[in-house]
């Protein structure tokens, strides 16, 4: 406990550049400084442990003095950026040398410049404007894991920088930018674009990953400008991923705002809404049941999921699913598809076991969690997969579902950490589901995690990492199709932001209706169009892989013509004369009270309470096929980030081969 | 009806002999007095549209690009009020909403129940948000030169 | 009749739900009183009838027949006497009448197309915005 923290506790906030609270203290800033009792010289608070009898003062004219001196010696070299640094208004340096800093300087020499570093499409680096606090550094070495920045020289010629002409290819590193006290780190794709006043920000849900990481979607106007992540300790602490935080430009591009309908010559034409909903309300009418088809996308939220099941199944069919869950979903027993071990509570275990999963590319919040528990306990971490790097250290134990056999029989040496470990946790990733020995390997693991004694009363280290923001909602809501290979058989297909849809599986006398929000991979098969609101357009629930149901809040308004997705179900259930009960957002939330109520208490963590015991056993045939990547490029993951030009620049540059 | 309004006029200053104007009441003791939600949101004058928003109650969080947490507890209402288009002829942000800016300029909370009573009173479906803080862990110096187990014998 | 009017406050304190039940009962004998002046002031004669008038005001006043607490009563009273007031001292135009109080019943009737008989509010909403 230092001196600084002890401060904190009481309620006096010292000022500081170098000290952040979630990496390690570097004391070389000397902002810190305060007047301790019987000390000959200012103590620097973030360094000095608090001990008992302290008798700390922060007002005295001597903290004054330190800091103002301090504050002089900052700006000596500080370059007069502020009309053209972006991080005027919001920035450390320019509050704290009002707040705490002298009224003149007494420089009169020329000013020191540094040449600027190249980083990547992210980071925008002005290094003059570097105060050299090492930040960056200590951000990159210990939470991202990559060694990129270094510190160079000493004294006035201090450089922050990679060595080498390297790009910052972690997928953290947008964080850097929320860490620099100044303007040297800044985001590139938002350079020049607005001052932090004239920006509203929305508190909301990222939706590109399973995370669910706590966002703030920073707009003016009508325009999403930039997102910064909000502090939630369970689930991502204070970083987001690259995606989360630059991909917002995808939803100012190829938005569907008309509804549209195919005509004969194979083109679209704009049509109004009564006349979208009257032609697929007839069509749905001259189907048979069993050859309706519903499929939500990746991006959906539990209300429209909950409309969309509701509708098709009023219309007498009962092939509705999410994509991502494989083609035979298992939705009863809850704790065979959420991260048991909350993410937070990934911190307090000792050995991984990370199964055809690359948490770095499917979700970089969890990877984020194992990183700091490795470093911090030293755990051991074990990886069936294909080769990929992750950056804390791990053993990789093979490739294909064979290795989890002999770990399970206890023939391979990773079995004997695993028995011996306090608190193991196996992390088996959504990948898994597409297969079609996903039960035979879900089977092994259940073994694999009795013989490790994963699964207890106090501690559940059995989990799954999903890959979409949708995919435990689905299931929590009972998204289970009747039968896998529905699509070859259906005539009328629902897309609801369904882009992985394997098109050419859909028979060629089908018809397709496409309900989404970016003209992204479905909407070339389809007969008609009906535009619906993105994630940052309106308030949706969204269930992360830990089981925390969370809902985004309309930051901006929707673009065209669009309506959210449920009200567009809900119309249509009217027009087609199967009209849903429900008209309002509490109505529908009242719904899905009756069917998954764990979805309407936002913010808490609900566990499973029923473990894998009571699955029946599986006689499936376990595969020999090694385990593949479920995501192959993290930066363009959905139809968001497909439509983003940064995500494609990143995805050019940066993506590690 | 001039007689009929002159025997209502009487009457009613008959029953109440002091008769106060509102104004020389402005801390009228029916401050202790519990309103059912919605009641003053019924005499307030907004208009009824206005009456039925759903709004949410949350405590924004601390901006992270910086570090100073000076804002940080105070409790705010979001009207969930989108409704924004690009003005066609200076390209200016229009609304037509009056809610569109009244959470963020006027109304701050010291306290969660405080906002949730305000809600309640106008008769607004509101939803509260949870407040998220973060964990102190403490930290020293001497952690960056703690040992950190055996080296690793692989590599 | 508009002097006569200033005389008349509603004050501010009814003691009991009695009192306010019979100050209600007050105020709608004045209006319905007050409503052939009305109809002369703003040449309603072709436009509405003299009931149709009295059962919109009762209308008015049974909407918030929920309401038990007393001050919230006067409150309301308070406001409708205003209303009323504004009405009678030609303080408001002919418009205001139409459009609050007559026209403005069951929705404007000119945008019901015969297509849109029998959809519903949600629906009718749905085809206008995203924001109902």
């Amino acid at each position: 406990m230092t001196v600084l923290q002890a401060c904190e506790i009481a309620g006096v906030d010292i000022p500081r550049f170098c000290y952040h609270s979630r990496l390690s203290i570097a004391g070389n800033c000397r902002m810190c400084l305060v007047e301790v009792e019987k000390s000959p010289k200012p103590v620097a608070s973030c360094a000095m442990p608090a001990l008992p009898g302290m008798k700390i003062k922060t007002d005295t004219p001597l903290a004054k003095k330190a800091r103002e001196g301090v504050m002089e010696f900052l700006l000596m070299n500080h370059p007069l950026d502020c009309p053209i640094c972006d991080q005027g208004g919001e920035c450390d340096l320019q509050d704290q040398s009002m707040a705490f800093g002298s009224d003149r300087g007494r420089f009169t020499e020329t000013k020191r410049s540094v040449v600027d570093k190249n980083l990547g499409p992210l980071v925008k680096t002005v290094m003059t404007r570097c105060i050299q606090c090492t930040r960056c550094v200590r951000f990159a070495t210990e939470i991202a894991g990559v060694q990129d920045l270094g510190m160079l020289g000493r004294g006035s010629g201090e450089e922050i920088g990679t060595y080498v002409e390297r790009l910052m290819t972690s997928e953290l590193s947008g964080n850097v930018i929320d860490i620099c006290p100044v303007g040297a780190l800044t985001s590139k794709p938002f350079a020049f674009k607005a001052r932090n006043w004239e920006l509203k920000g929305t508190e909301s849900i990222d939706v590109t990953d399973a995370v669910g990481s706590n966002i703030r979607i920073d707009s003016r106007g009508p325009e999403v400008m930039r997102i910064l992540p909000r502090l939630n300790e369970d689930i991502n602490e204070e970083w987001i991923s690259d995606k989360t935080r630059f991909f917002y430009d995808g939803l100012k591009r190829q938005r569907l705002n008309d509804p549209m309908i195919r005509g004969p010559d194979g083109r679209f034409k704009a049509v109004s809404w009564r006349d979208a909903l009257a032609v697929v309300a007839e069509v749905i009418h001259q189907v048979k049941p069993s050859e309706i088809v519903g499929v939500a996308g990746k991006l959906s939220d539990a209300e429209s999921m909950m409309a969309l099941k509701d509708f098709l199944n009023k219309m007498g069919s009962n092939n509705v699913w999410c994509e991502g869950n494989g083609p035979s979903p298992n939705a009863d027993i809850r704790s065979g598809y959420i991260m048991n071990t909350s993410i937070s509570g990934l911190e307090k275990a000792d050995v991984f076991l990370l199964v055809g999963t690359q948490p770095r590319v499917e979700a970089a919040m969890v990877n984020a969690r194992i990183r700091k528990t490795v470093r911090a306990a030293q755990a051991k971490v074990g990886y069936v997969g294909p080769a990929t790097d992750l950056n804390y250290d791990h053993e990789h134990l093979g490739t294909g579902p064979q290795t989890l056999k002999e770990i399970a029989d206890g023939r391979h040496p990773f079995s004997s950490t695993l028995i011996n470990a306090k608190n193991p946790c196996i992390i088996v990733g959504a990948g898994v589901f597409e297969r079609n020995d996903k039960d035979a390997i879900f089977s092994v693991v259940e073994t694999i995690a009795e013989s490790a004694k994963a699964v207890r009363p106090d501690w559940n280290g059995l989990n799954v990492l999903l890959l979409n923001a949708a995919q435990a909602a689905a299931l929590d809501l009972g998204l289970v199709p009747e039968s896998g290979n529905s699509i070859e058989s259906s005539k009328f297909i629902y897309l609801m932001g369904a882009d992985d849809v394997n098109l050419e599986k859909i028979p060629e006398d089908a018809f397709v209706v496409y309900q989404g929000h970016h003209g992204d991979r479905g909407v070339y098969r389809a007969n008609i169009i009906l535009p619906s609101s993105a994630f940052s357009e309106k308030e949706g629930t969204y269930v992360n892989t830990e089981g925390c149901a969370q809902t985004t809040v309309p930051a901006v308004p929707t673009v065209g013509d669009a309506r959210d997705d449920w009200k567009i179900i809900r119309a249509l259930s009217e027009v087609a004369g199967a009209c849903l009960p429900y008209d309002s957002l509490t109505a529908i939330r009242s719904r899905m009270r009756t069917v998954a109520p764990n979805l309407l208490n936002t913010d808490e963590r609900q566990p499973a309470i029923f473990s894998y015991s009571l699955k029946p056993e599986s006689r499936q045939e376990m595969s020999t096929v090694p385990f593949g990547t479920a995501v192959e490029n993290f930066y363009m993951t959905d139809s968001i980030t497909r439509a983003s030009k940064v995500m494609a620049q990143c995805s050019a540059s940066l993506s590690k081969k | 009806m001039a007689s009929s309004l002159l025997r209502l006029a009487r009457r009613s200053r008959q029953a109440y002999p002091s008769f106060l104007t509102p104004l020389s009441r402005p801390f009228a003791s029916d401050a202790l007095v519990e309103t059912k939600p919605g009641e003053i949101g019924m005499v307030s004058g907004i208009p009824e549209e206005h009456l039925r928003r759903r709004v949410l109650i949350y405590s924004p969080a601390r901006t992270a690009s910086q570090q100073g947490s000076g804002k940080v507890g105070k409790w705010k209402i979001n009207f969930v009020s989108t409704q924004k288009w690009e003005n066609p002829l200076m390209g200016w942000t229009s609304t037509g909403d009056p809610y569109a800016h009244v959470g963020d300029s006027a109304l701050c909370f010291d306290s969660e129940e405080a906002a949730i009573e305000f809600a309640q009173r106008h008769g607004w479906d509101y939803r509260v948000k949870k407040r998220h803080t973060p964990l102190l862990k403490p930290k020293a110096y001497a952690d960056n030169f703690r040992w950190k187990g055996p080296p690793d014998t692989k590599n | 009749m508009a002097h006569l009017m200033k005389n008349l406050k509603v004050p501010p304190n009814s003691t009991s739900r009695e009192e306010a039940r019979k100050r209600t009962f007050d105020f709608f004998r004045l209006a319905c009183r007050s409503i052939p002046n009305i109809m002369e002031i703003y040449n309603l004669d072709d436009v509405v009838t003299p009931s149709q008038l009295r059962s919109t005001v009762a209308s008015e006043i049974r909407k918030n027949a929920h309401v038990t607490n007393p001050k919230v009563i006067d409150m309301l009273l308070f406001k409708a006497m205003e209303e009323l007031k504004n009405f009678v001292d030609h303080a408001k135009q002919r418009h205001h009448v139409i459009g609050q109080y007559v026209v403005g019943r069951k929705g404007l009737v000119q945008d019901l197309g015969p297509k849109d008989e029998g959809i519903s509010n949600f629906l009718k909403n749905f085809y206008s915005s995203n924001y109902s």
